[in-house]
């Protein structure tokens, strides 16, 4: 493979790595905040431990996502300095502002957060938190806005050396960008959502005893994740909609791919300008997904009243099995996006083979193996560390711990030592 | 205005460099704590609060130098791409050893992710180091060439300055014991650093192409002075003049690479437009930034004790 292929192949793995953390990150943070501001405002001991259960488990999603972020920045440096060259200007300055206005907020208001617990007037605290999940959203808009002048480049002037800013109001409103984060974000709300709901599934089928916690968990994650269904698909179609009139190439068929095709080899002479054929079945994919939550995550919702479901154990063990399909169709979108923007890297206006760098296909492919070794790591151990935590529940909570505490490990240490002998 | 962002950007990476700077020194440290599992807990815990508002200066580095200087970061990340690689990778396993440290019950497995912290932070910090010494002088392409004996001097310097830094923030955080032993270990390497700073500073001439100018050298000379001012307020026992003296040595570094390229960077400038437009834009933002870690430190301004809240 050359330098091209290997660098998209690395960025594919890497970004999309990245954005499962990213999804439950977007989805858990609103859902915390409002269970938090139910504790602040209530008093009630019930939604600390809420707070602190379901925060756990967004702070060690959020970890993974800083881990599996960190080489995003720099990846445009070392493997797509072309497209830096060329569109640096506007590429660039949504994500330099990513950088400062959002996930520097964000970390330190996460640590204030950690930190401040049992530490700060509670208010405060709490409003930490609303830095936090504010900074998350923006963050995602900003990041939008990048990939959206990509996929359909407006607001600057092509002076053949690179491309300059003429209209900022044009790319912060690209209705690539904004259509897309209508979408994100209630699909990452299912993600939350329907996390939290199969965390609470799989304590009712154990039958761990936390019946109020969970019950109050399952409420809150289905009923949001239902209602973000609604959104997602409706900026999702919105969306394709507007692909349809914008991006003819990918997601056409038949007469009309013909046609799109023909156009652009008229504009920019031979070559391959239709997206890969499996580009739409991935689309069908992600919507039949979206339909079967539609129809079926209403079974479960109408037993949620006096806890009908909670002695279902087949619908709850669905609810389990399910986890992973929110987190897996939010990829197939991304896909769908930016495959089938290929061969362009900006839409219509730079190839993707003109934005890799002059390195060699070997230094990209030792990155590739260093990295994608790294993440597959990070992945596994992370989300078995996720599961940990969400299986103990509630009943041992380490956040706002004090150094004075064992640490957990200390309480089954003895058994710890019984097993490895 | 070209002349600010470069202050800026200088900041940023000097900003990395005095705060992740004492993380990655004191993740070091936990090598030397080997066997010693309550010591380790509290350096863990000692820079648990800073940890996640530090590691964003850099990241902040990289995203505004890719706009405000794109040519000089194609050109730095084209020609460094092995040594960013290995940075970055460090990076990732030195943050994935502190979070998932605590995750999981077990001796074994805290005992192995703190030794795979303090060898990810040697690495992370030397590779650091090694950018930088490429960053002073204008490589060619290829991997040999990017360890040319300034470079390697970087990345033997940037370690030791950093392990310094570490042992000065812990020694000021900590109490009792570790507090002693970090203290100890410090007085060790502020000298060994003053040296090392000095030879940095005397050979630069010899690499820079455009020569040495006088902010240069007066941002480098800020280096071992500090150090020195540090050496001696350990062994006054006056703990937090000597972890300030060993921020502003590490602080320095960056901003005196950067006023030995200067020429260079600003010859690479993007366009005025963008210039003014990110201005406008992100300027404002950066007194708020300073505001909310000025908050983080001031809440978390006490030395360590069996109530300070813990998570990694």
């Amino acid at each position: 493979m050359d330098a091209l292929s290997l660098a998209r192949l690395e960025f594919g793995l890497t970004t999309s790595m990245h954005f499962l953390f990213v999804a439950l990150t977007l989805g858990l943070a609103p859902l915390i905040a409002f269970l938090q501001t139910v504790w602040v405002v209530r008093g009630e001991p019930h939604y600390e431990r809420l707070t602190k259960f379901w925060g756990q488990i967004y702070l060690v999603n959020y970890g993974l996502g800083i881990i599996s972020g960190l080489l995003l920045e720099f990846q445009f440096g070392l493997n797509w300095s072309g497209l830096t060259h060329f569109a640096g200007e506007i590429f660039g300055a949504p994500m330099a502002m990513e950088t400062l206005y959002t996930f520097f907020v964000e970390s330190t208001f996460l640590g204030l957060w950690i930190f401040g617990w049992g530490r700060m007037p509670k208010v405060l605290h709490l409003l930490t938190f609303y830095v936090v999940a504010a900074a998350a959203i923006g963050s995602a808009y900003l990041i939008v806005v990048a990939n959206g002048f990509l996929q359909n480049p407006v607001g600057f002037r092509n002076d053949g050396e690179a491309l300059r800013i003429v209209d900022a109001g044009a790319v912060f409103g690209n209705p690539a960008a904004l259509l897309a984060v209508g979408h994100i974000l209630p699909a990452s709300l299912m993600v939350g959502g329907f996390l939290m709901a199969g965390v609470s599934a799989w304590h009712f089928r154990r039958g761990t005893g936390e019946v109020r916690f969970f019950r109050t968990s399952m409420r809150l994650g289905l009923t949001v994740g239902y209602v973000a269904t609604f959104f997602t698909i409706g900026f999702g179609d919105a969306s394709v909609l507007w692909v349809v009139r914008n991006q003819p190439t990918k997601l056409a068929a038949g007469a009309e791919a013909e046609r799109a095709q023909a156009e652009m080899i008229a504009q920019h002479g031979p070559g391959d300008y239709l997206a890969p054929l499996w580009v739409p079945i991935a689309l069908t994919v992600m919507l039949s997904v979206a339909y079967l939550y539609v129809l079926f995550a209403l079974v479960p919702i109408v037993l949620l009243g006096r806890g009908r479901i909670e002695r279902r154990r087949l619908l709850l063990g669905i609810g389990v099995w399910t986890i992973p399909l929110p987190f897996l169709t939010v990829i197939l979108g991304w896909l769908v996006r930016e495959v089938g923007r290929q061969p362009w890297v900006i839409y219509d206006v730079l190839p993707t083979s003109a934005a890799v760098s002059t390195v060699s296909a070997t230094s990209v492919l030792a990155s590739l193996i260093v990295f994608t070794a790294l993440y597959v790591t990070l992945v596994i151990v992370g989300y078995v560390l996720i599961g940990r935590i969400a299986r103990r529940g509630p009943a041992s909570l380490f956040l706002g711990r004090a150094l004075g505490e064992p640490e957990e490990a200390d309480e089954s240490a003895t058994a710890e030592l019984a097993k490895e002998r | 205005m070209e002349v600010v962002w470069l202050v800026v950007v200088g900041l940023l990476l000097g900003g990395w460099y005095g705060l992740d700077g004492f993380s990655l020194g004191a993740g070091m440290f936990l090598g030397v704590l080997r066997g010693d599992a309550p010591a380790r807990r509290r350096v863990v815990a000692a820079i648990g609060p800073f940890f996640l508002a530090n590691e964003v200066w850099l990241i902040a580095f990289a995203g505004v130098l890719a706009v405000t200087f794109p040519e000089a970061e194609a050109r730095l990340f084209t020609v460094a791409y092995p040594v960013i690689v290995v940075m970055v990778a460090a990076w990732l396993v030195r943050d994935a050893a502190m979070w998932f440290r605590a995750r999981r019950p077990g001796r074994a497995w805290r005992a192995r992710w703190e030794t795979t912290q303090a060898v990810a932070s040697v690495v992370f910090a030397a590779s650091a180091g090694l950018f930088l010494g490429n960053a002073v002088q204008v490589p060619g392409e290829g991997g040999l060439r990017l360890l040319s004996p300034y470079a390697l001097l970087c990345a033997v310097a940037v370690p030791a300055l950093f392990a310094l830094h570490g042992t000065a923030f812990l020694t000021a955080r900590t109490t009792g014991e570790l507090r002693d032993r970090a203290r100890r270990t410090a007085g060790r390497l502020a000298p060994l650093v003053l040296v090392l700073l000095v030879a940095l500073i005397g050979t630069a001439p010899l690499v820079a192409p455009a020569g040495v100018t006088p902010v240069a050298l007066v941002l480098g000379l800020a280096g071992p002075a500090s150090v020195a001012v540090a050496w001696l307020a350990l062994r006054a026992g006056r703990d937090g003049r000597a972890f300030a003296a060993t921020a502003v040595a590490a602080v320095s570094v960056p901003p005196a690479v950067g006023a030995l390229i200067a020429g260079r960077l600003l010859g690479s400038v993007a366009e005025p437009s963008t210039i003014g437009q990110l201005s406008m834009m992100a300027l404002p933002i950066l007194p708020l930034l300073l505001g909310a870690q000025a908050v983080l430190w001031w809440v978390n301004r006490h030395r360590l004790n069996d109530h300070s809240v813990t998570f990694f």
